[in-house]
Formats: C-alpha cells, sequence, structure tokens
C-alpha cells in the first residue's frame, strides 16, 4: 500500500482549497496567496495538490457530450410544450402551428439583434446564454436552440433558419464548396438563398430533402418520429437516406410529403388544407442588419452572434469607427465586405474564422 | 464566490417563478457535469438520457414547490442519482464491496526513457485515465464528485450515502491505489512523485 504525502492530502481535503484551484477568485486567491507566504516550503506543496487536482478534473471529459446534451433539451422542450396548458397552442396541428410561428416570426425581428452566442470552453469556464448556443464538434458547427421561442440563425450564404425551440442544426460554418449540407433535429423552417451551383441538402434521421432555392419547413411528429416537408414556395426533392438513389419525390409551393417512421413510407400527403400562410414575408423585406452610426464593434458582434462565426479584430483599432448600413439578403462575406470597406479594414478567413485588420478611423 | 453564489441563488427563484431562460440557463450550466457524473455511475447511454430527460420534466413541473437549495449542481447531481438507482438496473450503484482486482504487470514496462517531454505528458494523461479506470466503481465515483464536481465531504457523504470518515477513507485509498498503478519512475518524476511520502 502506498502512502500519500500528509501535508499535500491535507491540501486536498481542504474544501476551500479544492474550491479555489477549480474556480479562483479574489477571495480566495487573496487568502491562499497569504497563505504561501508565511513559509518557503508552501508554494511547493501547493503546485504539487493543485496539479493533482487539475490532472484528476481534466480527465472527466466524455465524448459527444454536446450533442447529447441538445438531444436531451429538445426531448425536454417537446414534452413542455405538449404538456403545459398555456402553451397548448404550440401543439403540432398544422395550421395553429403555422399561425403561432408566423405570430413567433414576427417577433424574430426584436430578438434577433439581442440574440447571443454561447461558446463552450471548458465546463468551468462556460459563457451562458438561454437562447442558440453553439458548440464546435469535429470543426462543424452544432446550433442548437435552447430557448423556448423560435430563434433564427443565419447561414454564410445567405439563408435563414428558423429553429424551433430545441432544435438544432448542424454544419460545416462555412459550409462545403460544393454543395450546402445542413444537419436537422427537431423542427425548422428553412429560406434558402438561391446558388444554382451549389445544392442545398437538409439532412434528418431518415430522410434526404434537396433544396433548389426556395422555402419549406420540416416538423418531426415527437410522438411517432413522422416527419412533414412542407414547401412554401420553390421546389425541393424528397428522398429517404437509405434510397438516395430512388426516383426523389418533388414538391412545389403548398405541397407536402409525410414520412412515416413506423413503415419508412414516404407519400405525398394531400395539399396543405389552406394556403401556406407565408409568415416569412413580414420579416423578409425588413432587416435586422440596420445600423446607424453604430460602433463597428457592434455590428461585429452582430454578425457573430447571427452566423456563429468567429471575428478577430482588435477593438482599439477600431474603437474610433461608427457606420451606417443597412444589409437583408447578402451573403455572409457581402456583408464583411461592405463592412470593411467602409471602415477601410482587409479580412481574411482562416480555419474557419475571421481575422479582419486594418487602421484606425478619424 | 459571493457573487457568483447570488447569481445562482437569483436564478434559481427566476426558474421558479416560471422563467423559461432561468430554466435553460440553469440547464445549460449544469448538463454537461450531470453527464459526466450521471456517466460514472450509468453505462448505459439511453437510460441515462431518459432520466436526465425526466429529471428536467419534473424539475419544471414542480418548480413552485421546491424550496431553495445552497447548491443546484448538489441538487440536480442527487436527484439523478437517486433516480437512477430506482432505476435498480445498475447493481453497482448499490454495492459497496471493493473488489476488483487490478495486476500490475501492465503498468511495469519500462518506457523508453528517450520520449520527448510532450509525448510524455501526453501519454502521462493517458496513463492516468488508464489507471483510473482500474479503480473501484465506488473509488471513481468519488474521485470525480471531490475533484472534478469540486464538492465537499459532506455533501459526498450525503450523495455516497457514507458518513464523514468514511468518505475521508475512501478518498485516500482511491488516491493510493492510482499512484500504486503509476509507479513507473520517469512518470513518477513528472507528478505522481508529488504524492510520495
Amino acid at each position: 500500500m502506498q502512502h500519500l504525502d500528509e501535508q499535500v492530502w491535507t491540501l486536498l481535503q481542504n474544501d476551500l482549497f479544492l474550491r479555489w484551484t477549480l474556480s479562483a477568485d479574489e477571495t480566495t486567491t487573496a487568502f491562499w496567496e497569504k497563505w504561501m507566504e508565511e513559509h518557503p516550503d508552501r508554494p511547493g506543496l501547493v503546485r504539487r495538490a493543485q496539479e493533482i487536482i487539475r490532472e484528476l478534473s481534466s480527465l472527466e471529459n466524455p465524448k459527444d457530450t454536446e450533442q447529447f446534451s441538445a438531444d436531451i433539451w429538445a426531448d425536454v422542450q417537446a414534452r413542455l410544450t405538449t404538456t403545459t396548458p398555456d402553451m397548448a397552442v404550440i401543439r403540432p396541428r398544422a395550421t395553429i402551428s403555422r399561425r403561432w410561428l408566423y405570430w413567433a416570426a414576427a417577433c424574430l425581428l426584436g430578438l434577433i439583434i439581442t440574440g447571443t452566442v454561447l461558446r463552450y470552453h471548458n465546463p468551468h469556464n462556460q459563457q451562458v446564454s438561454p437562447q442558440v448556443a453553439t458548440h464546435v464538434i469535429d470543426q462543424d458547427l452544432l446550433r442548437t436552440n435552447f430557448s423556448a421561442t423560435d430563434r433564427e440563425v443565419l447561414l454564410v450564404d445567405g439563408s435563414t433558419v428558423i429553429l424551433q425551440p430545441g432544435a438544432s442544426i448542424r454544419h460545416a460554418a462555412f459550409l462545403e464548396k460544393d454543395k450546402r449540407e445542413v444537419y436537422l433535429e427537431g423542427n425548422a423552417f428553412f429560406e434558402i438563398a438561391k446558388d444554382a451551383d451549389r445544392p442545398f441538402y437538409v439532412y434528418t434521421k431518415d430522410l434526404v430533402v434537396r433544396v433548389l432555392g426556395t422555402s419549406f419547413n420540416v416538423t418531426t411528429n415527437k410522438d411517432n418520429g413522422d416527419v412533414t416537408v412542407l414547401v412554401q414556395s420553390g421546389k425541393v426533392a424528397v428522398s429517404k437516406k437509405t434510397n438516395p438513389a430512388h426516383q426523389p419525390l418533388i414538391l412545389v409551393s403548398n405541397q407536402q410529403v409525410l414520412y412515416k417512421e413506423q413503415t419508412h413510407d414516404l407519400v405525398q400527403a394531400n395539399p396543405a388544407t389552406e394556403k401556406v400562410t407565408s409568415y416569412r414575408s413580414s420579416t423578409a423585406t425588413s432587416t435586422p442588419f440596420n445600423f446607424e452610426e453604430a460602433p463597428v464593434a457592434d455590428i461585429f458582434r452582430t454578425l457573430e452572434n447571427a452566423y456563429a462565426i468567429v471575428l478577430h479584430y482588435d477593438q482599439k483599432t477600431f474603437s474610433a469607427c461608427a457606420v451606417t448600413t443597412s444589409l437583408t439578403d447578402e451573403t455572409f462575406e457581402e456583408k464583411l465586405k461592405i463592412i470593411c470597406e467602409a471602415i477601410g479594414a482587409t479580412y481574411t478567413i482562416k480555419d474557419n474564422e475571421v481575422f479582419i485588420d486594418g487602421k484606425p478611423c478619424k | 464566490m459571493c457573487e457568483r453564489h447570488e447569481d445562482e441563488v437569483l436564478l434559481w427563484l427566476q426558474f421558479k417563478e416560471g422563467d423559461r431562460d432561468a430554466f435553460a440557463i440553469l440547464y445549460q450550466k449544469h448538463i454537461i457535469p450531470l453527464i459526466a457524473y450521471g456517466t460514472k455511475i450509468c453505462p448505459d447511454r439511453e437510460l441515462l438520457k431518459d432520466q436526465i430527460q425526466e429529471l428536467f420534466v419534473e424539475l419544471w413541473n414542480s418548480r413552485e414547490n421546491l424550496s431553495a437549495t445552497d447548491s443546484i449542481r448538489f441538487y440536480l447531481l442527487k436527484a439523478l442519482r437517486y433516480k437512477l438507482i430506482r432505476q435498480g438496473r445498475h447493481r453497482h450503484i448499490h454495492t459497496r464491496v471493493e473488489s476488483i482486482p487490478y495486476s500490475n504487470t501492465l503498468m511495469e514496462a519500462p518506457i523508453e526513457t528517450s520520449i520527448i517531454e510532450k509525448e510524455l505528458h501526453e501519454s502521462y494523461s493517458h496513463l492516468l485515465k488508464d489507471a483510473l479506470r482500474h479503480l473501484t466503481l465506488r473509488q471513481q465515483e468519488i474521485i470525480q464528485l471531490r475533484f472534478y464536481q469540486g464538492f465537499s465531504h459532506e455533501q459526498i457523504a450525503e450523495l455516497m450515502d457514507l458518513n464523514y470518515q468514511s468518505v475521508s477513507n475512501l478518498l485516500y485509498k482511491a488516491l493510493c491505489c492510482l499512484k500504486e498503478r503509476i509507479k513507473i519512475p520517469v512518470f513518477v518524476v513528472i507528478c505522481l512523485s508529488l504524492l510520495l511520502a
């Protein structure tokens, strides 16, 4: 049987010491610094004990935790929305649901500006926001709507996705060069920017939706796993993941397709009983990127939040820069270019992050 | 710490009043440690997923009746532990038997002394991870509760249903076993020698 150094062991048992090591703050730091000064042996002792604690705590990082956590949250949200009486209107009855979405989409405008992005670095040092969380998994972005209302997220190509509570999308930060791919869990409304050279694919657990510049809704019934794809405008092709070569079902405006989880049947459902409410029309013409003499840092922050892409710039350099602009359907890079030109800056993109360089504004 | 504690109390109050955003923040703040702990005591991912989901749905539905709490994290971990035990399918959660035999032969292999320091450190973490796996489940649990979750001896005692002295003994034994497994001189130099008497 091995034995531990008595003094190290005493420190490992000290709650205050543990708290200081795991999450230091002014009070604890002051206390332990003073304690170390009292004897020349103590700094070494403290270092040894801290190293042990850090080694042991760093071992606890189970894989795929982010995805796992997003899945659980989606399930929790689904159960709360169907069991809480005052939220009953969002039950997945198509017409009511759409009307509610219409209302929710109208509200989005106000919310999107304040929407913040969450990044996990480690469990002891995380920024927390109740809105859309972004995690990086194998270089992809996993963006989850942790809020109780619909949230809009933007993609670099100019497409928009409205995530219902608990829904998440996973995609390459800058999307792939030849085709744009998004993996969806939960329910979402898509408005896809036209780009004939880069088809847009939405993958669910069982389905592939190929898009040719359009807007449509993907809904998964939480009870039986059935998936509905409802097209608002344009044209999409829906096929099963397991059999992509099979002739896909082509849907145009106001048509919908139903995928039966149980039987794996993909059937064109009756045309929507009432005309699909264009719940985007009210927001489509307006813009969340309206800035009047705004500090450029605010604009950068808005971009970061909307696209979940990190911008690196020197706050001090650009502190005097203010921009008036109104942006809408541009792609991420077009927006970036307009803003950078306005302040005489340049940008480069490296490893899914943007680096902005320039001189102070006068 | 004080300020942070006040934040936590405020968050809990907002949640109790039915604030869905506060609920979401609560989830995000605690879900990763909760999954880490759940994974330690329940190897069945699906069951764990169901029980965590259940925990948060119940938390929301009964929010008005919940009392004030000193530590939300502790409250959640305790509730999860109770749920998993009640499932009864994971016997080892109950058991107190500390009898996993370990062989030292694996770890005695000589290590090339020419390995550069960085590699040393990486393989050290790896070695430590491996050593941890050879501890009994309760030893692993207590190491996590203490050094990752940062719980006090009293909290661990309540959670694991032990008395204060047993917590101390179990923790001491777990650390000794870890040290025992990592006896290779070169690593002892780097870190675990720190533990040597």
